[in-house]
């Protein structure tokens, strides 16, 4: 694979944007420039390789058939497993769930911890910057229970407000739930921080690590928190899967939240004993070709020369912010001293939605509205933002093409 | 029933400007380009809509920018008035072809209006027209909504 050699030599955009085939096509006639990373990212050719090989050569269920397919589907479907938990450090294969989505590994912790070990006038913590799927599971959680829900508010710079934190940590906190990035504004919150002041506190903390997978290496034990939620599709793999990390003794504690098939240990009508994590949480025929896709996502992600392709990511990405404090009329929605992977901001000139549809025609791939985060843009004042969010394969000749793009957008609006 | 206030009136959609006006106009641009400008040029026909028709019962949901509908109904005549506003103009121009069929007409000219066959002559980029979120769609379905109420 060309981009293993890459280990050798220093990061070229160029090679790598060669894996991705989608990057060479056209939106309405113009070379496609994509900066809608934090959406999903595209998906590199090693990707769609190993889904086509898989149902071609490999498909069968998995941990069932005493066939030679199914122990081919099995072993790749595990093999995966045991990628993606040396991928985040976990203290072993066990430790990795398979779900739909960082969506589904939330809720499967609000369903089955949670449910398990909330109660009334407990307090569970999140922050004024997380994405739907980490404040709606617990919402529901809080109202089942008569729980309460607090957050941590976020300062005019889009970064949380950690001494209102610390306030918060003072009541019956059961839980902190925060994302390791922001999706809407590209700020890396302090999640060390916030997990070694949780534990002091007694409670337990969940990462919603969606938007720092592609970008950075995470290393859940040295983070110290108990869950990790992720989704592949944002780590160049395919839609429709992710995974949740969990402390194994906990996950070990907590009841399944779906039944069925793979789940269970034994089953009667009198009494059904359930498998051990991480079966016990995967109820049904997994995302078999997705799992094993993934596996060859993480070969990408590892393929690449960690420390120069970071520091091509973070000159795109600060090369984009210095453009657009340069640019007339465009005001940032966050300015976070450690920021990540996107960039959030409403021109002068007109509405998020007509900027898009104008970009859009021009061939600019980016995000209006209100990025699954309505109580932060009530936060800032705004009906939604653009967002440009950008994987290691932009360059900044797509940061040239956004800003072109912007001023002919000026001049409609 | 109160009369069609002035400010619904004068919206020209439907009026001066029919849908074979926004056709010629649009249809025939050689470029997007062109084809933007004069969606905006569209948008800027529509009266804006006083404050306080600007509320909540009116507003069209679902949609990324606030659209808000207002609409009178005249039993002499048997029309409907119809207009709209939203921050966003290109949206706006959008919504203003929608009523180059729909406002000021009959209730059987409104039923009669195919609104997705007509944008779809407009060679609108076919995200626009389907597109759930830009209240386009949900434009249509107030106003036949409308139609049916006023003609039972
Ligand atoms: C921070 C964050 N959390 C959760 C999600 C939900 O991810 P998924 O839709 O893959 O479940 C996203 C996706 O946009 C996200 O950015």
């Amino acid at each position: 694979m060309a981009a293993r050699q890459m280990n050798t030599e220093a990061f070229n955009a160029e090679t790598v944007r060669a894996e991705f085939p989608i990057l060479a096509t056209e939106a309405h006639g113009r070379p496609l420039v994509y900066l809608d990373n934090a959406a999903t990212t595209q998906k590199p050719q090693c990707v769609l390789d190993v889904i086509e090989h898989y149902y071609r050569a490999q498909n069968s269920n998995v941990h069932r058939g005493a066939h030679y397919l199914a122990d081919l589907a099995t072993r790749g479907f595990e093999a995966a497993r045991e990628q993606l938990a040396a991928f985040l450090n976990a203290n072993g294969k066990e430790e990795i769930v398979w779900t739909r989505g960082t969506t589904e590994s939330i809720n499967l912790v609000a369903q089955s911890w949670g449910r398990k070990h909330i109660g009334a006038g407990d307090h569970i913590v999140i922050s004024g910057l997380e994405h739907h799927a980490n404040i709606v599971p617990w919402q529901m959680l809080c109202e089942e229970k008569d729980a309460e829900l607090k957050v941590i508010p976020v300062t005019d710079s889009g970064e949380l407000d950690m001494d209102a934190y610390g306030t918060l940590l003072d009541g019956p906190v059961k839980l902190v739930a925060v994302s390791h990035v922001s999706n809407a504004l590209g700020t890396v919150n302090p999640v060390g921080e916030i997990v070694r002041l949780a534990r002091e506190a007694g409670a337990i903390t969940l990462i919603d690590g969606a938007q720092a997978v592609a970008h950075m290496p995470v290393d859940v034990q040295a983070l110290g928190a108990d869950f990790y939620a992720l989704s592949a599709h944002k780590l160049f793999g395919p839609t429709g899967l992710g995974a949740l990390w969990g402390r194994y003794a906990l996950l070990e504690s907590m009841p399944p939240w779906q039944g069925g098939g793979e789940m269970i240990e034994r089953v009667s009508f009198e009494k059904t004993t359930y498998n051990a994590p991480p079966f016990r949480f995967e109820a049904g025929t997994p995302d078999i070709s997705g799992v094993i896709a993934l596996g060859a996502a993480l070969d990408f992600v590892g393929s690449l020369d960690h420390d120069s392709a970071s520091a091509h990511e973070r000159d795109v990405l600060d090369y984009c912010v210095a453009r657009a404090r340069q640019c007339e009329g465009l005001r940032l929605i966050g300015d976070a001293t450690e920021r990540l992977g996107a960039m959030s901001f409403v021109l002068d000139a007109g509405h998020p939605a007509d900027v898009g549809t104008l970009l859009d025609r021009q061939g600019i791939a980016v995000r209006t509205g209100h990025h699954c985060a309505q109580p932060l843009m009530a936060r800032f004042g705004v009906p939604g933002t653009v967002r440009a969010s950008f994987a290691v394969y932009n360059t900044r000749a797509d940061v040239d093409a956004l800003f072109t793009g912007i001023e002919k957008v000026k001049t409609f609006l | 029933m109160q009369a069609v206030p002035e400010w619904l009136k004068s919206n020209p959609m439907g009026v001066e400007i029919g849908t074979a006006d926004v056709f010629r106009e649009l249809a025939s641009c050689q470029d997007w380009e062109t084809r933007y400008q004069r969606l905006l040029t569209l948008a800027e026909r529509l009266p804006c809509l006083p404050a306080s028709t600007r509320t909540e019962s009116n507003r069209l949901h679902g949609c990324q920018a606030t659209v808000w509908v207002t609409h009178a109904f005249d039993p002499v005549a048997g029309r409907l008035y119809i207009n709209c506003d939203t921050d966003a103009r290109v949206v706006k121009g959008l919504l203003a072809c929608v009523l180059s069929g729909y406002n000021a007409q009959t209730l059987e000219a409104v039923r009669a209006f195919d609104a997705k066959a007509f944008l779809a002559t407009l060679q609108l980029d076919d995200h626009l027209v389907s597109e759930r979120q830009n209240g386009l769609l949900a434009l249509v379905g107030k106003v036949r909504m409308l139609a049916h109420r006023y003609a039972a």
